[in-house]
């Protein structure tokens, strides 16, 4: 059964900008570095889109900074915990939204654990959240930082996010997990 | 507002020379029009001989291309008695084979592959026969120096850059010592790259990188490393300071530059030590005679310091048959007696009369080491220093960086927004 | 997912020559053709993914971002901005043994159909080298020059080109050798 957590909604698709990579772990390895050259691309490929396209060199240096933060977690975040033979990472103008969202697959037994931390993340205020985390890190570094890649993005970056559980029809072991931020454009 | 163009384009009257750099792709006439601006005012003010040094133009579409050759082309009207000369990289794959055409089409254009004798030494440096003289010097040097090079700043999770990476038994040895996050190796023998690219396989290394390239022009970003090493390497070039200008370039401010380099005249073994020495004087003015200087060790503090780096350090490794495994040594010694005596004194062209003086001289080095009364000793000298956070941070006020060749231009012309 | 360490020498796993995917770009045509620098980002991104298992990643990456920007180049040519059909470019590499395909699928209409054809049939040519070589001076001198990046990669750096033409895409695909 889908289940859907936080702001995860469909792409409108309007015709507007669209960039997808899709990767194959299975068949060639994603490199550390490839995750933040995926992020640079589709910053500096969306800055040159003339709906984004942003007015001066401090607004560019903004566009591309949040951009490039945005997608580099969501990608490594995939990168990292994919199990399957593909991760999928869309970028795309969604109206007045830059959407950005990758697509993996995870052990379905996973899924309950995940779903309980998504909850977390989209219970509260992200910056007191994100506080709170940060708090909890450093009175216990073997904690991990769990969610603070997404807290970041929803406090500092303004980023809507979501999730998305679908099963994987020809593998019951498998869920595909679909991850979404969400970042207004500002007009050019 | 547009995003910032990806080339530069400067012409510097002195040396006749226009130098593009970055990536030409131009859409149309319109956006290549400040490369051929530059262009005709070189080609107006120039006599003789024009250079265009591509050395550092990573890319370029076909139709910047044909621009390029529209230009040749117009100056075979306008200003026939000009031979344009366009100086290209084998690190760029493209360029030799387009800028060859080009002189087959235009009597007018010539191109150097500059990197084929880019130094007088190259010839007997970048060839497979001295890999076994490099095996060996790194078995030995390496007990002694890896505990140095945490004194000079390493440390694990670094970026680090090896320039002149020769067989990339360094590069491997860091990879395993200091966990770096990566390594990238530079060469410029293929040879050398060729057999450090089959130990890195048979040894399962992952996270080093192998780069073909030449370290005068690094395609290498600014900044980009945090530990740049460079060992027994600047003194085998004719303008070190060329290279270590680009080793500051490539290394973040706040990083350090990491060199080593010998001392020859030093060497000294006991008894014996007339032959000795006579044999490491020979062989020195071998080497100079191809623009080699093997006494540049003790000099690397004059040429850190000139060149703006800061913190510098600099000491000296003494390998001896008494801190190194004896036939380890002297293995080192007849793999340089073979290297000198044949390939060197071959290039240098030396009678037979010295080449037999030379064996003698090494057999004495290695009798000397492996004598229980004997003793010997090969200096190397280790120099770092750190780039500094600012451009002048540490020199008196006024004073910049040195500039290269290249910046000492009178009209620069960048592409305009 | 985890390679043994003979993934260094990623051939070795492929004795048969089977195609084993490497990366897959689908980008909204008319986006793509907004703006010049397009073609740069993309082609550096795709060729730098491909080159970065490498040993020397930095020489194939710049042959191959220069390979595929004639042809992202030549896609943007043919369609004018703002008239582009709709659909998706696809770009897609794909490694076998010794060589990598880089193909790029193309969303035609009649106009930029016509346009990219005329360009695959001069890339096509007998003999490229001689074809290459006979036309330069008339594209120096301003001549048609549609297509003449392409046949320049065929007749000078050696990359062999095919085509296929399924009425509104055209796929057009350039085989590399690794080294």
């Amino acid at each position: 059964m889908t289940a859907c957590i936080g702001d995860f909604r469909e792409f409108t698709h309007q015709g507007g900008a669209r960039v997808t990579l899709v990767f194959f772990p299975a068949d060639f390895q994603v490199r550390w570095s490839q995750c933040s050259a995926t992020a640079d691309f589709f910053a500096e490929y969306f800055a040159a889109v003339p709906a984004c396209k942003p007015a001066d060199d401090d607004a560019r240096a903004e566009f591309i900074g949040t951009v490039s933060y945005v997608v580099n977690e969501l990608v490594e975040n995939a990168v990292k915990f994919s199990i399957g033979e593909r991760v999928e990472v869309t970028v795309g103008l969604d109206g007045d939204e830059l959407v950005a969202a990758v697509a993996n697959q995870i052990l379905a037994t996973t899924v309950e654990l995940l779903s309980t931390t998504f909850d977390e993340l989209v219970a509260g205020d992200p910056q007191e959240l994100l506080f709170a985390r940060v708090e909890m890190n450093a009175e216990n570094p073997e904690a991990g930082g769990s969610g603070l890649g997404f807290l970041t993005m929803m406090s500092d970056y303004g980023a809507k996010i979501g999730w998305r559980f679908t099963p994987v029809a020809d593998n019951p072991n498998n869920v595909l997990l679909e991850t979404m931020a969400r970042l207004e454009v500002k007009k050019p | 507002m547009a995003s910032p163009l990806p080339f530069t384009v400067r012409y510097h009257e002195n040396n006749q020379e226009v130098q593009l750099e970055g990536s030409l792709r131009t859409a149309d006439v319109a956006a290549f029009a400040p490369v051929r601006a530059c262009l005709d005012d070189a080609a107006a003010a120039a006599r003789g001989l024009l250079f265009v040094n591509l050395k550092r133009l990573r890319y370029c579409n076909h139709a910047a291309f044909v621009q390029l050759a529209r230009f040749v082309a117009d100056c075979q009207t306008t200003r026939p008695e000009l031979r344009i000369k366009f100086i290209v990289s084998s690190a760029v794959p493209w360029a030799p084979l387009r800028f060859g055409f080009l002189t087959e089409l235009y009597p007018n254009a010539i191109v150097e592959q500059y990197d084929k004798a880019f130094y007088p030494g190259q010839g007997v440096i970048e060839n497979d026969h001295l890999i076994p003289v490099l095996r060996t010097q790194t078995n030995i040097v390496w007990a002694h120096e890896r505990e140095l090079l945490r004194r000079h700043g390493l440390r694990p999770g670094l970026k680090i850059a090896d320039i002149c990476c020769g067989i990339g038994d360094f590069a491997v040895l860091l990879h395993k010592e200091f966990a770096p996050e990566v390594v990238v190796a530079v060469d410029h023998s293929r040879p050398f790259l060729q057999y450090a690219i089959q130990v890195a396989r048979e040894f399962g290394i992952q996270g080093v990188e192998y780069h073909y390239g030449d370290a005068a022009n690094l395609f290498l970003p600014d900044g980009a490393f945090d530990f740049v090493t460079s060992r027994l390497s600047l003194q085998v070039f004719d303008q070190p300071e060329q290279i270590l200008r680009e080793l500051m370039r490539i290394c973040k401010p706040g990083g350090r530059v990491y060199l080593t380099n010998e001392m020859m005249g030093h060497n000294y073994a006991y008894p014996r030590h007339e032959s000795v020495s006579w044999t490491y004087q020979q062989t020195l003015k071998m080497l100079a005679s191809l623009g080699m200087d093997l006494t540049i060790g003790p000099k690397m503090y004059s040429l850190l310091t000139d060149m703006g780096f800061e913190d510098i350090r600099i000491e000296q490794i003494g390998i001896t048959n008494a801190n190194t495994q004896v036939e380890d040594f002297a293995r080192v010694i007849e793999s340089w007696e073979e290297y000198i005596t044949g390939e060197l004194s071959s290039a240098t062209r030396q009678p037979d009369e010295i080449v037999e003086r030379l064996h003698a001289g090494f057999k004495d080095h290695v009798y000397a080491i492996r004598s229980r009364r004997g003793f010997a000793i090969w200096p190397i000298f280790v120099a770092s220093g750190r780039r500094p956070l600012r451009a002048a941070a540490s020199r008196p006020a006024g004073q910049t960086l040195p500039p290269s060749p290249a910046e000492s231009c009178d009209t620069v012309l960048d592409a305009p927004p | 997912m985890s390679h043994d360490d003979t993934s260094l020498a990623p051939d070795a796993d492929n004795q048969h020559d089977r195609p084993l995917p490497v990366v897959t770009a689908t980008l909204s045509l008319r986006g793509f053709i907004d703006d010049w620098s397009h073609c740069q980002h993309v082609a550096e991104f795709v060729a730098r993914f491909a080159a970065s298992d490498r040993f020397d990643p930095e020489q194939l990456t710049t042959r191959l971002a220069t390979y595929l920007h004639e042809l992202l180049e030549l896609v943007l040519r043919c369609h004018n901005a703002g008239e582009a059909p709709g659909g998706e470019l696809v770009v897609a590499i794909v490694r076998r043994a010794d060589r990598l395909q880089l193909a790029v699928a193309v969303p035609v209409d009649a106009a930029s159909g016509e346009r990219l054809r005329r360009s695959v049939r001069r890339a096509g040519a007998g003999d490229p080298a001689a074809a290459y070589h006979a036309d330069f001076a008339g594209i120096v001198a301003g001549d048609d020059d549609a297509g003449a990046g392409l046949l320049e990669l065929v007749a000078l750096h050696g990359v062999v080109f095919a085509a296929r033409d399924d009425g509104d895409v055209l796929t057009l695909t350039l085989t590399v050798p690794h080294e």
